[in-house]
Order: structure tokens, then C-alpha cells, then sequence
């Protein structure tokens, strides 16, 4: 679609140059006079493409390496169903072949969680590893490609254990080396046969983990290591599975999911098939759109720059060529002529910009993704590989895009500068002052009101409807200025209308009490951002007469910069575009900079919040669980409060798909201990603290307590898909049994993934055995060093599968990941600043041009070359300056009412990182001196007596 | 009023001339072709004097006016202007030497659009260092002397083609420099308004202003005191006012 479009606009500027050749003559040889500034013109566009192209690629990326996970921890698997017997699984498997259904594979497997160690000098341990038991001959052959499954051979012997690379790699193993095996309390000594891959069958996965620490172990290992265990109430019980491979190869195979599902149903008679392929698919494409999104929206603050400069060029275009246009017009061309021709311009610049723009985004989408893939990669066990992919679709969509904007820009521009009036334009006589507005101007306004109100109102207590929040009041106060500009001034009218705007956005988002940000769209910061740079740009021109005369007072004998300080205020309209262009970009930087800091600066908080009371997060294995009290018999533990944990469905009334969470079911212990900080503005009624939420979680058979970013997945802000007082569901995805559970409060953080608290009566009722007692908050002696106790409790309780992490280094290792994602947002954005820079310098070098014949005169009058190149170099620097200064303090503003309303969350501290910003309006300074150093150092070289004579 | 003082450095009673050139040669070379825009130029001009330029058009008359107020280099030759050898200065002293030297009115007016009629005529005062109050005064005091002290505050766009010339003039007088050049200052004005600025230019030249005015047009330099004929880069002939 916005190929053909980009297609038919250029198509148009092609048709126009063959058809009108003096146009063709007029736009070709003013595009390519001066080659310099054609490529500085063609630099500043193409970036916007760069970051539009960049950021699907972004998304492709993710998408791939989501997909790869597909291949490697699925393969051939496009549904599972769970059983409670592994008869059950071998039966539904037979039954399955034996049909019509559209399906390549079915086979039953087993399966138990279980930890793997070696011993000997240097003992290693993978506590979280799974025990397979199939039938590896059949599965050879599953799904049709031998080559997608990862294992081949026949099943192993009784000592006998086939493991996968990810094992051999935790374990530091080899073929023919022994490890331990223990579950429900048994241990199991094996020789390593094989080593698998992680790939289809071989990596069968579909945890959270993106590696697959698998161990294919002889048939009946798992049921006589079953027959010892003492209470299996308290053990998670084997899963029993029935993996189904759809006709066709591992992606395609997906589309059929539908069917299958139907036809299992009616084969097997099971309801509770997880479409495991289709979702994870899903997924990957979900996240690679969000991410695409994500960085799309932070880099639509240096597409919108870009644009402004394509406005800027165009207008000082025609500001230069004022005369001749006045004369073309003379001579008999028509105002739609100029435009053509500008259109035609404009192709012969988008056209380049739109090449060289997608090929620099695939630069920039490899840029991204080099930078990123240790941040993916930096999550241990559930670390994604981000491996480069881009889409040709990608590319295509990046250079319509870019395409698309260029041209409509340079169209909506040139409608505007073609309206020259003749005469003026000849003589170069300015445009005179307009008193009263056109009436087609208090129209237009009007309509802009009436569309503000409309806007506004059905945004309000619309979720959706942030767009209309946003805007709606700007809307409203700019639309009336030309309405009332009669009775109290233009001048008047348009700062009262941008303060409000100013005050709306800053605090527009606590009045409507989080109308702004609520949906969780990120384009909801963008508007914001762009609402508070444009009102501050305009309130900032309205005031340039009083900037100027306080100029004028302070630095009256300062000439250089009296001279530098005319142009920009005089010319508001150009100014305000350059500002806007500088501001936009400087606030989005600024404005990341401040969150990065904020958020690094805020370990102990997080801890606190999170770990209330305790000090060292536990988990083990839901097979062969410690007790509490076994934990607290170790040296330096204080006390340990035991978590009945597992992942069940959930449902929301706005995610009416089941989505795999965690869950705890807690006890006495866990709340008198220290629970976790519950976010304040989400207590349900008749609630007014944490105690009391906790204290009602226990008691209320039917409450729940949920974490934040609860359901969602991928990057991006938060989407709120419950809230206080609404109904969840969750469900057992074995049984398949379901309860409604009431949401009382929300926990503030949860690094640690504990999920949705429940009392563990509550939680074990739904879930029973798939709930194990297997996590555990652990507090230390006061003068105990948790980090040894972390050392101690996995040394002592490896044949349970612990993993003990302290819980301050696990958020430390959380914001540390958050905190490089940061950095990478700040370099994307950077981009952006480079816009700015290249039109300062666009921008400078048109000015000189523009001011060879007064740049003569003064030289004439004694100007010396150094003032002349100072003017110019206080010219930019102050309106660069200018630009930092509103993107800083409007960056400050923003970052400082989200951050207080609660939006980050609660107790945040704001905090300004001064020597950062100071440092990032530095280098935007020096790099827009850098910029101007050129063409100032033009200007000031021109001979007087040939910029006299010559005026063009 | 204003008043200007005649040298007379040598005591001998005739005064020194302000500007003096001997042999000064221009040419301009565009690719492979040039031209001798100044052949062996030489001239002198008194103090006091209203030396009137003419010629066709190519003939050298702005070549002239550029070269011999040091706008532009020379080929060969010498500048002096009140004693100083204009040519063998650095770029920045001989532009301090024009702020405090020479003044300058040009056809196109060519006023700094964005600065007021004031903020214009006072720029050559501010470059000589005068303080801001006393040049703004003095800035004024010389816009009413042209005429327009009722106009101070408009922009050049504000302002007819006459009055711009004559904040032109209001600035080239400023700096109470030695020497105006005025580059076909009617030009761009109707025969009324030019009237009115070379009767001003006159009346400048009788409180003593030293005057080179540059004009294809016969009428206008036949007012002068001293007209310069030239033709191919060349001085034709010079005549005395009545002489012509």
C-alpha cells in the first residue's frame, strides 16, 4: 500500500519532468547548481529513512531470533497436550496416527524436572534440568524431516543418559563422562551416550528459558525414582505429553493449528491443547512489532527534525529565489506551475534520500542490533540470541515511507511558498503585515476548535482516545486565535495559547488523572513531546521582541553579536523551525537520560520494594524440594518462607486468551517476614495499606495480588491488561480446571517473577501438585553475608536444584540490562541529533548565501572578516542553544511529573543528572559550532567589493 | 550641522590631497579570458572637493570606486588615502581604516534589513568604538539632518526608496569620515526623489564632505565640482565645473 503510494508520488514527479521540460530545466538546474548543499540537503532526509528503515529491521531481527527459538525448542511441535498418564499420552498418540487428521507426528513422552550434577574436584550442577523419557527411535522420524528433530538412534539403556549441548555445557561433559541425576529424592548415576543439539525434539522446551537443558534417560527411570517420594502432594508429578507435529514444515505447519486442534479434540477427547507453535510464532511477531514500534516512536522525534528541515529548506529556497519566482510568474507561469516544480525538486532530492536512506537503515538496524544482542544475550538462562535478519518488505515499507514524507512535505510547502505576490516578490518588497485575519483563517481556526473539543471529549474516559486528550486542548486554544485575534491581539492570543498548551502537557496526564499514558502507547510520549516543543517554540518567537531589546541593552557595543542576534529574531517562522528542530531531539535525549539515571539510581528502593524483608530468593526443584527448615539450618540464614510456585493460564477482561504467568501461593510466614511493597494507588477498596492487603490475601480464599508488566511480553511500556477490583482467571494447563480470583492490590516490582500472589490454599486448590513448595525467600543473621550464603545454600543443597540468588544482585544484574538498553536508545537518538546538526549547517550555509550583498556592505562599513564570521557563529550557537535549553527544561518538566505522579512507579526518586546533560549540550554545541565553522568562515572571506556586486 | 575640516599637512596653503592613486591597473580573469577593468589609473582628490564619475557602461567607474577605497584588491599601483598606503594593510586595518576613513552609499541602498534606520546609521559609529548612548544620539542627530528623524525606529522595508537612500547617507556620514564614495546613489529612485539626494549630497559638500560619486548619468555629474571621464578602464578626460 504505501509502496504504491510512494510509487504514484514519484510516478507524478516523473510524469510532470517529461511532460513539462522548462519546469523539468528550472527544478534539475537548481537541485544540481550547487552540488555542496544538494548533498547536505539529501543527508538531512535521508536519516529519517535511515531510522524508519532501522527500526523494522529492529523488529525483522527479533522476529527471526524469536522464531529461531521456535526452531530450536519446537521443531517439528506445533501442539502439546497434557495427560495426567503417560497410557493416556500413548494412547491419544496411537489413536492420532491412526487418523485422518492433517498431522505428520504424534508421539507421547514424559517427562520430570530434575537436577543434573557432576562430582569430583571441580563439582557443576544445571538444578534446573528436565528427564525425558520417549521413544527416541519413532521420534527419529517425527514431523516427517529427520533433519529438524535433533535426535536419532534408539532409546537409551538403563545407565545410559543422551543430554543436549546445553546440558553438556552447564555440566562441562562429554560423551562417556558420568553425572548425577536426582529427583522425588533419588539419585541416579549415568553415563553421558550422546549429545544432542538444541533443536526440535532433542530441545523440546516450552518454558520460559530459552535454552533447553535436557536428558533423555531409559523408559521407567522417572516412575521408579516416583515409586520413593513421600508426600506427593508436595512433588510436582510427572508430565505426561502428547506432542503433535501438523503436516508441513516447522513454520508452515503453524497455519493448521486451527484444525488439529479440533481434530485432537475429537480424537482424543482432550480439551487442553497448547497451540505452542502457533503462540510462540504469535509471539515473535508481536515482539518484533513492538520492538519495530518501540524504536520507531523513539525515533520519530529525528523523522519529525528531519521533516522540519525539509520545510526549512524549502522555505529559504524560496525566501532566495523571491524575485525570480516573481518573474517566472510575470512571464506567464502559474502558481500550480511553481509547485510543480518544486514537487519536482523535491522528487529529485527524495528519490536519493530514499535509496541511501534505506541502505544507512540497514546500517542502523546492524548498528542496533550489534549493540543489543549482549543486552538479549545478558539474561543467563533466558538470554535470546539476536542473530541480524532484515525483510526485503522491510526495506520496501522503510523507502516508501521515507519517500512518502519527503514528497507530501515538500508538496504542503511549496502549496504555501508558491503564493507570491508579483510585484513584491520582483521588487523583493517584504509581505505586508496582516491586522485583521482572512476570513478563511477564522474558519479554519473555528473548525480547529470544534475538532479540539470533539477530540478532547470523546478521548476522556476513552483508553484509546490519548490522541484526543493530548492534542485536543492545543487544539481548542490555537483554533480561536484567529477568532479572537481582533479583539485582543494575535500576539496575545498565541502566548496565552502556548502557555496552556506548555501547562497541559506537563501536567495535562495528573488532571486526567493518567489519560495521557494509560493505553501503554508509547506514540502517547511522542505527541506529548511534540505538543510541549511546538508551544514552547511559538511562546518562544512571541517573545523574541523582548529577548531582542534586552540584547540590545546588555550587548549594544557587542556588534558581532547584535548582528547575530537580528537575523534569528527577525525571521520567526525560520527560527522557530530550527528551534523546533534542535528542541524536539535534545528533549527526547535528555529526556531518556534523566529515566536511565533515575532508574540506576534507584537499586536500594528496588530492593527494598521487592524484597521487603528478605534477603536471598530460593528456588529448587519442584520434584525434590528442600524444606524451609532445612534452609534455615544453614549458617547465616535467619529465617525462610516457603512459596507454593508454578506457571498457570491467566485470563484478564483484556486478555481473553490464556498467556502462561507465575504464581506463589504464600502463608503467614512469607507476610509476617516482610511481603513486598504493593503499589499504593492500586489497593481495592476498603483497603488502605500493605499490611491490610496482605492480611486479606490470606484470609480471602477468592483475592490476588498481581505483579506489574502482568501478561505482557516483549519490550515497551507496560499494558495494564487488569486492574483493582477486576476478575482473573487462572488455570491449570493440565487439568484444565479454572478459578476466578478478584485483584486487591499490585506488587510495586518482580525481578524475582514470583507472579500472582495467592494464599497458598487458594492457589494449591486450582493448581494442586503443579504448584510445588519449591521457592523461597530467604532473610540472613544480621551479621551474615548473603552472598555466602548464597555459596552455602547451592554447595548443600545441589541434589535439590537450588539456585540462590541474592535479591540485590539479581535487580542490580535487572537495571544493569535496563540501564544498557538505555544507552541504546540514547545512540539511536543520536541520530536525530545529527539531523539537527546537519540543519544548522544547511541552514548557515543558506544564510551566507543569502547575505553575500549585506555581508559586503558591512565589510564596506568596516566590518572586519572576524566579526562578520563571530555574527555567524553566535547566529547558530544561540539559536542551537536555544534549542538545548528548551529540550532540557521541557526534558526536566516531563520526566519529573511522570516520575512523582507514579507512573515508574512508587517512591521514585527524581533525580537530574547535571554532569550528563551538561555533557550532551556540549557535544550538541560543539557539534553545531562545528557545523557553522564552515560557512562562517565563507562568509567572512567573501571579498567585499564581489558580494557588493554580486547579489546571487 | 555638520562641519568638515580641510587638511593642510604641508603648510604650503593648498591642502594635501585625502586620496591620492598613481598607476593602480585591475583586471579581471574569468577562465581563460580577462579583462583590464583599470589601466594605469591615476587620480587625486582634494579635501572639500565632489568629484563626479562618469562614463559607459564597462567603462571602469566601479572598478574605480572599488579599488580606490580599498572594497577591493589591485594588480599593481598605489592607494594612498589620507596619508596611508590603503593596499599594503591587512584585511582587518584597512577595514578599521575604512570604519574611521570613508563612507559609502550605494544604488541598491543596501541596508541591513533586519536592523532599524537607527541601528543602521549607528553601526559605523559602534565599529569606531563609540559608546552605545553617544552613538545612538549621534545616530539620530544625523538622520534628522537627512531628513528623517521622524523614522528612526522603521525598518528598511518601512521605508521608501528615498528615505532608505537616505538612512544610506545618514550612515556613510555617521563616522564623520574623510571621504564618501557614492555608487550611483539615484539609480534606483524616481527623477524627483534623486533629485533630493544629490541636492543633500550637495548640501553635505558644502559643509566641507569630500565626495566621488559614480553616475552614468550626465545631469547628476555635471554638478560636480570635478568630472572623471572614463572609458575602457581608462581617465578620458577631467574637467573643472563650467569647463564641461
Amino acid at each position: 500500500m504505501i509502496l504504491a503510494f510512494a510509487v504514484v508520488l514519484l510516478g507524478v514527479a516523473l510524469v510532470l519532468m517529461v511532460r513539462r521540460p522548462i519546469l523539468r530545466r528550472l527544478a534539475v538546474r537548481d537541485a544540481t547548481r550547487r552540488p555542496g548543499e544538494t548533498v547536505l540537503v539529501i543527508a538531512g532526509s535521508l536519516l529519517g529513512t535511515a531510522i524508519i528503515t532501522g527500526s523494522f529491521i529492529v523488529g525483522d531481527t527479533l522476529d527471526a531470533s524469536i522464531t529461531a527459538t521456535a526452531t530450536q525448542q519446537l521443531g517439528p511441535v506445533d501442539e502439546v497436550v497434557m495427560f495426567t498418564s503417560a497410557e493416556e499420552a500413548s494412547a491419544a498418540a496411537e489413536a492420532l496416527r491412526a487418523s485422518d487428521a492433517v498431522v505428520d507426528g504424534a508421539i507421547a513422552m514424559s517427562s520430570a524436572r530434575a537436577a543434573l550434577y557432576t562430582t569430583g574436584s571441580e563439582p557443576k550442577a544445571e538444578p534446573g534440568a528436565r528427564l525425558i523419557e520417549m521413544d527416541i527411535e519413532a521420534a527419529t522420524s517425527f514431523g516427517g524431516d529427520p533433519g529438524q528433530t535433533g535426535v536419532d538412534g534408539s532409546d537409551p539403556a538403563g545407565d545410559e543418559v543422551f543430554i543436549t549441548q546445553d546440558v553438556a555445557l552447564a555440566l562441562e561433559v562429554g560423551v562417556g563422562d558420568e553425572i548425577t541425576a536426582s529427583l522425588y529424592g533419588v539419585e541416579k548415576r549415568l553415563r553421558v551416550e550422546r549429545i544432542f543439539p538444541r533443536l526440535g525434539l532433542a530441545g523440546f522446551w516450552t518454558g520460559f528459558e530459552t535454552i533447553s537443558p535436557n536428558a533423555f534417560v531409559a523408559p521407567g527411570t522417572i516412575a521408579a525414582a516416583l515409586e520413593g517420594q513421600q508426600d506427593p502432594s508436595v512433588r510436582t508429578p510427572p508430565s505426561h505429553l502428547l506432542l503433535v507435529s501438523n503436516e508441513g514444515d516447522v513454520e508452515d505447519g503453524a497455519v493448521l493449528t486451527d484444525r488439529v486442534t479440533r481434530e485432537i479434540e475429537e480424537i482424543t477427547g482432550a480439551t487442553n491443547i497448547d497451540p505452542v507453535k502457533k503462540d510462540r510464532l504469535d509471539s515473535a511477531q508481536t515482539q518484533g512489532d513492538q520492538f519495530s514500534e518501540f524504536f520507531l516512536a523513539i525515533g520519530a522525534f529525528a523523522v519529525i527534525a528531519g521533516i522540519l528541515l525539509l520545510v526549512q529548506i524549502f522555505v529559504m529556497l524560496a525566501e532566495e529565489r523571491k524575485s525570480q519566482l516573481g518573474m517566472l510568474r510575470a512571464v506567464g507561469l502559474k502558481r500550480s506551475d511553481l509547485v510543480r516544480s518544486f514537487y519536482m525538486q523535491g522528487g529529485i532530492y527524495g528519490l536519493p534520500a530514499g535509496i541511501f536512506g534505506t541502505l544507512l537503515g540497514i546500517g542502523v538496524g546492524w548498528a542496533i542490533v550489534k549493540v543489543a544482542a549482549p543486552i538479549f544475550g545478558g539474561f543467563g538462562d533466558f538470554s535470546l540470541d539476536l542473530t541480524f535478519a532484515l525483510e526485503t518488505s522491510s526495506l520496501i515499507a522503510g523507502f516508501s515511507i521515507g519517500v512518502v514524507i519527503a514528497l507530501a512535505t515538500v508538496f504542503l510547502t511549496s502549496l504555501r511558498i508558491s503564493r507570491v505576490n508579483i510585484i513584491r516578490a520582483i521588487r523583493d518588497l517584504p509581505e505586508p503585515t496582516r491586522i485583521r485575519p482572512r476570513k478563511r483563517s477564522m474558519i479554519a481556526g473555528g473548525v480547529v476548535a470544534i475538532l479540539g473539543v470533539m477530540s478532547l471529549l470523546s478521548g476522556l474516559g476513552n483508553e484509546q482516545g490519548w490522541a484526543g486528550v493530548i492534542v485536543g486542548p492545543g487544539m481548542i486554544a490555537y483554533g480561536l486565535v484567529p477568532l479572537f485575534s481582533r479583539v485582543v491581539g494575535t500576539h496575545r492570543l498565541l502566548i496565552g495559547a502556548s502557555i496552556g498548551s506548555l501547562a497541559w502537557g506537563a501536567f495535562g496526564n495528573e488532571i486526567t488523572s493518567g489519560a495521557f499514558y494509560d493505553s501503554g502507547d508509547i506514540f502517547a510520549f511522542v505527541l506529548v513531546g511534540l505538543l510541549l516543543n511546538v508551544a514552547a517554540v511559538i511562546l518562544l518567537t512571541q517573545l523574541q521582541d523582548a529577548i531582542g531589546a534586552v540584547v540590545r541593552r546588555f550587548g549594544a557595543k557587542r556588534l558581532s553579536l547584535r548582528l547575530g542576534l537580528a537575523y534569528p529574531l527577525a525571521r520567526r517562522f525560520r527560527t522557530g523551525l530550527t528551534l523546533a528542530m534542535f528542541s524536539l531531539v535534545i528533549f527526547t535525549m535528555v529526556f531518556i537520560s534523566i529515566l536511565s539515571n533515575v532508574f540506576s539510581g534507584q537499586i536500594d528502593n528496588t530492593v527494598k520494594d521487592e524484597a521487603g524483608g528478605y534477603d536471598i530468593l530460593v528456588d529448587s526443584l519442584g520434584t525434590d524440594p528442600p524444606s524451609a527448615a532445612a534452609l534455615e539450618g544453614v549458617e547465616g540464614v535467619d529465617r525462610a518462607a516457603t512459596l507454593y510456585f508454578g506457571t498457570a493460564q491467566f485470563t484478564t477482561p483484556r486478555s481473553r486468551d490464556p498467556k502462561p504467568w507465575t504464581t506463589s501461593g504464600v502463608d503467614e510466614t512469607f507476610v509476617e517476614i516482610g511481603p513486598p511493597n504493593l503499589t499504593d494507588d492500586d489497593l481495592a477498596e476498603g483497603i488502605s495499606n500493605d499490611e491490610q492487603a496482605w492480611a486479606r490475601l490470606l484470609e480471602d480464599d477468592e483475592a490476588a495480588i498481581v505483579p506489574p508488566f502482568f501478561l505482557n511480553e516483549g519490550g515497551g511500556p507496560s499494558i495494564e491488561y487488569v486492574r483493582t477490583g477486576e476478575q482473573i482467571t487462572i488455570i491449570d494447563p493440565v487439568t484444565g480446571k479454572s478459578a476466578e480470583r478478584t485483584v486487591i492490590a499490585m506488587t510495586d516490582d518482580d525481578s524475582a517473577f514470583s507472579g500472582v500472589y495467592m494464599n497458598s490454599d487458594s492457589l494449591r486448590d486450582v493448581m494442586g501438585a503443579q504448584v510445588p513448595p519449591s521457592r523461597f525467600y530467604v532473610s540472613v543473621d544480621g551479621d551474615a553475608d548473603a552472598e555466602s550464603v548464597v555459596r552455602s545454600l547451592q554447595g548443600e543443597f545441589v541434589r535439590n536444584g537450588v539456585e540462590a540468588v541474592t535479591f540485590r544482585s539479581r535487580i542490580e544484574d535487572f537495571q544493569q540490562g535496563s540501564l544498557q538498553f538505555f544507552r541504546l536508545m540514547q545512540g539511536y537518538l543520536a541520530l536525530g541529533l545529527a539531523v539537527g546538526i546537519a540543519g544548522i549547517g544547511v541552514v548557515m550555509v543558506r544564510a551566507v548565501r543569502e547575505r553575500r550583498r549585506q555581508v559586503g556592505v558591512l565589510r564596506s562599513l568596516g566590518f572586519r572578516p572576524l566579526m562578520i564570521g563571530t555574527a555567524f557563529v553566535i547566529e547558530s550557537t544561540l539559536t542551537a542553544l536555544t534549542g538545548v535549553v528548551i529540550g532540557v527544561a521541557l526534558a526536566i518538566v516531563t520526566a519529573r511529573q511522570l516520575i512523582l505522579n507514579g507512573e515508574f512507579g512508587d517512591g521514585i526518586e527524581f533525580i537530574v543528572p547535571w554532569s550528563e546533560l551538561l555533557i550532551l549540550a556540549a557535544i550538541s554545541m560543539v557539534a553545531s559550532l562545528l557545523a557553522t565553522m564552515w560557512p562562517a568562515r565563507q562568509a567572512s572571506q567573501i571579498p567585499p567589493a564581489v558580494a557588493l556586486r554580486i547579489a546571487d | 550641522m555638520l562641519a568638515y575640516e580641510r587638511t593642510d599637512v604641508s603648510g604650503s596653503g593648498v591642502p594635501d590631497p585625502i586620496l591620492v592613486a598613481k598607476g593602480v591597473r585591475k583586471t579581471y580573469r574569468t577562465g581563460a579570458e580577462s579583462v583590464e577593468a583599470l589601466k594605469d589609473l591615476s587620480i587625486s582628490v582634494q579635501p572639500g572637493e565632489f568629484v563626479g564619475v562618469m562614463g559607459p557602461s564597462g567603462s571602469g567607474k566601479t572598478t574605480l570606486l572599488n579599488c580606490l577605497s580599498g572594497l577591493d584588491d589591485i594588480d599593481s599601483g598605489e592607494v594612498w588615502v589620507q596619508g596611508e598606503l590603503i593596499h599594503s594593510m591587512s584585511d582587518a586595518r584597512r577595514s578599521t581604516h575604512r570604519a574611521k576613513e570613508m563612507g559609502f552609499i550605494f544604488q541598491s541602498f543596501n541596508l541591513i534589513p533586519v536592523f532599524s534606520a537607527a541601528e543602521n546609521v549607528e553601526l559605523p559609529l559602534l565599529l569606531a568604538g563609540v559608546a552605545p548612548s553617544e552613538a545612538r544620539k549621534r545616530a539620530v542627530a544625523t538622520l534628522d539632518r537627512v531628513g528623517l528623524g521622524h523614522r528612526i525606529s522603521h525598518r528598511p522595508n518601512e521605508l521608501s526608496g528615498g528615505e532608505q537612500q537616505r538612512v544610506t547617507v545618514a550612515r556613510a556620514l555617521a563616522g564623520e569620515p574623510s571621504l564618501v564614495w557614492a555608487d550611483e546613489p539615484t539609480g534606483n529612485l524616481d527623477s524627483e526623489t534623486a533629485g533630493s539626494i544629490v541636492e543633500l549630497l550637495h548640501e553635505l559638500n558644502r559643509d566641507g564632505l569630500t565626495l566621488v560619486l559614480v553616475t552614468h548619468d550626465r545631469a547628476i555629474g555635471e554638478t560636480a565640482s570635478r568630472l572623471v571621464q572614463m572609458r575602457d578602464g581608462e581617465v578620458e578626460a577631467t574637467s573643472l565645473k563650467g569647463a564641461v
